[in-house]
């Protein structure tokens, strides 16, 4: 691989051991994928693993002899680099029901990661919208973990990253550029299928389950091919984007979505197919969305222990939303209601009186935290979590999977999540 | 003892030698052995009820998310990684999870090592130098090279 001056005394150590370990492991993955050159980032985002994975000590400490390596002698990362969400928000660790034991051995973990980290210059924004605060354009190139962030940075924003580790992601930070190959390249971002929206569907307004439920089928027959939808409205707002592409990166490897008309590397299907043919063509329609809501609804019963809402973290918009529907109304108590959003809009949403409004009615709102597959879907069984409500796909699936599915889950709109946080039902 | 020579690619350098064992699913470290016993739990998968631990381990290519090279990791601190991986594809996190956990990796063989190679098959794999040398348990008569 053609390397630069700068990028080649790295190599040679003169940036210290843990610039040397990371440029290594970035050259070594290049190579592998044929890539020409190192290409300079604008950002980084990483997925700490003692702070996102893994609530114990042993596993923590495991994953600190994979990065504690690569941030040897560094003082500073390179390039602006974002984190993602946490296992848990600390200061909302009892009015969420989980035991202190629980608590006490993440603190210090916590305290120590949150000290190397930010002393680095990470931004502490703690979540897996980034894209939500921190704008790109089409063309930049980023490097980073969380293929929330990754679909939405390559699929609404046009700029290019690949599904990076979390171990590839710090060391992009380290360093400041990644290997020119996948999707930093032209030629690999053009749509492999078409996906036709029925107009059954979309005669009426699509709402936040729905747009979870299209990406979800789409994933599973799309599986590594980059899909292209037609027919979906051009007034997509940043929430259905969000639902859409999530999705599609929990059946399968996708980094990319094109959607016609609204994505920027789509103003026809022409240009998002590169003008090749499509490899394969799906319809969606009623039976396909129904066979999504199917698969995401494993629980029996109308009862539930939590309504998770914010995987991927809240928009300012959806936090709003929250607050209408809850203000002058109670949560039932046998119920949780958990809103999760970056730590960012979580002031926000304090400075705008959202949160007061939201917890005042018994909802919590946590700053930072993931809503879901770590703590209901790893530990559920542990903290005695039976089933859990959502309106995301990837949330519902993941806490199957991850629970082996110990953990039950309920899907639909954020309407229906609400209205069974307030009534203790379920109603689909 | 009829033996192979395969020439192939490097994804994560070192030297091994065991015992195959062949997969034609794709695997997902995090998913597919439990990280604790190295024995392959996932549903419907080809090497249910079978250890991955000690093998040179043969499949097509990896599967699952991002943090498949923290599983990885986790796998080989259990005691329960493969000596060596040998995949038909190269995935980014498989090999960014051999490189990190320190198991030679190799890719992009000039023959399919599933065909080639078969479960109980001693196996020596030379990343360093691209080659993986095959002993095969049982011979056969055809395909003598």
């Amino acid at each position: 691989m053609r390397l630069t001056e700068k990028q080649q005394q790295m190599l040679d150590g003169e940036y210290g051991r843990g610039t040397q370990r990371s440029i290594e492991m970035l050259i070594r993955v290049g190579e592998v994928f044929d890539a020409a050159d190192m290409v300079p980032v604008r950002s980084s985002h990483l997925v700490i693993p003692e702070m996102s994975l893994f609530f114990n000590n042993e596993a923590a400490e495991w994953g600190r002899e994979i990065t504690r390596p690569l941030m040897e002698d560094v003082k500073r990362f390179a390039v602006p680099s974002t984190t993602n969400a946490l296992m848990l928000d600390l200061e909302k660790a009892d009015a969420l029901r989980i035991p202190r034991s629980f608590v006490k051995e993440m603190k210090q973990t916590f305290d120590e990661s949150k000290a190397e980290y930010e002393g680095r210059g990470a931004i502490p924004n703690y979540s897996c919208t980034p894209f939500f605060d921190f704008f790109y354009r089409r063309g930049d190139h980023l490097g980073g973990a969380e293929s929330v962030q990754i679909l939405f940075n390559n699929s609404f924003n046009g700029a290019r990253v690949n599904r990076e580790t979390g171990a590839t992601a710090l060391a992009v930070a380290v360093t400041g550029v990644t290997p020119r190959y996948g999707l930093h390249l032209k030629e690999n971002r053009y749509g492999q299928v078409l996906i036709e929206i029925d107009r059954e569907l979309t005669g009426e307004k699509l709402n936040d389950a729905d747009y979870n439920a299209i990406g979800y089928y789409v994933g599973r027959v799309a599986v590594d091919r980059i899909p292209v939808f037609r027919g979906l409205p051009r007034d997509m707002d940043e929430t259905d984007c969000k639902y859409l592409c999530v999705p599609l990166a929990v059946s399968a490897g996708i980094g990319l979505i094109h959607v016609e008309g609204v994505t920027p590397e789509a103003d026809s299907l022409e240009m998002a197919f590169g003008g090749r043919k499509p490899k394969d063509r799906f319809v969606i329609g009623k039976k396909e969305l129904k066979s999504s809501y199917e698969r995401l609804n494993t629980a029996k019963g109308e009862k539930m222990d939590y309504v998770a809402l914010g995987c991927p973290h809240c928009s300012l918009n959806e936090l709003r939303e929250i607050a209408a529907l809850l203000e002058g109304k109670t949560v039932n108590p046998n119920v949780v209601l958990l809103v999760a959003t970056s730590t960012i809009k979580y002031k926000l949403g304090q400075q705008m009186g959202i949160v007061e409004t939201i917890e005042s009615s018994g909802g919590v709102v946590v700053s930072g935290m993931c809503p879901g597959s770590t703590i209901f879907g790893r530990y559920g069984k542990e903290l005695g979590v039976r089933t859990v409500a959502t309106n995301s796909a990837k949330n519902a699936h993941y806490i199957g999977a991850h629970s082996g599915g110990c953990v039950g889950t309920h899907f639909g709109s954020m309407r229906q999540c609400i209205e069974a946080a307030l009534t203790g039902r379920w109603r689909s | 003892m009829r033996e192979i020579v395969i020439n192939c690619r490097c994804a994560s350098g070192g030297r091994a030698e065991g015992e195959a064992i062949i997969s034609t699913d794709m695997i997902a470290f995090g998913g597919t052995p439990v990280l604790k016993t190295g024995v392959v739990e996932e549903p419907n998968h080809c090497l249910k009820g079978k250890s991955i631990a000690d093998k040179i381990l043969i499949y097509p290519t990896g599967k699952g998310s991002t943090n498949d090279p923290y599983s990885c990791y986790f796998l080989k601190r259990y005691g329960n990684a493969p000596r060596a991986i040998i995949n038909q594809v190269a995935n980014p996190t498989t090999v960014v999870a051999a490189i990190l956990s320190e198991i030679p990796m190799v890719y992009g063989c000039d023959c399919d090592p599933l065909v080639e190679i078969t479960t109980g098959d001693w196996v020596e794999v030379n990343a360093d130098e691209g080659v993986i040398k095959v002993h095969k348990k049982h011979s056969t008569n055809n395909n003598e090279r």
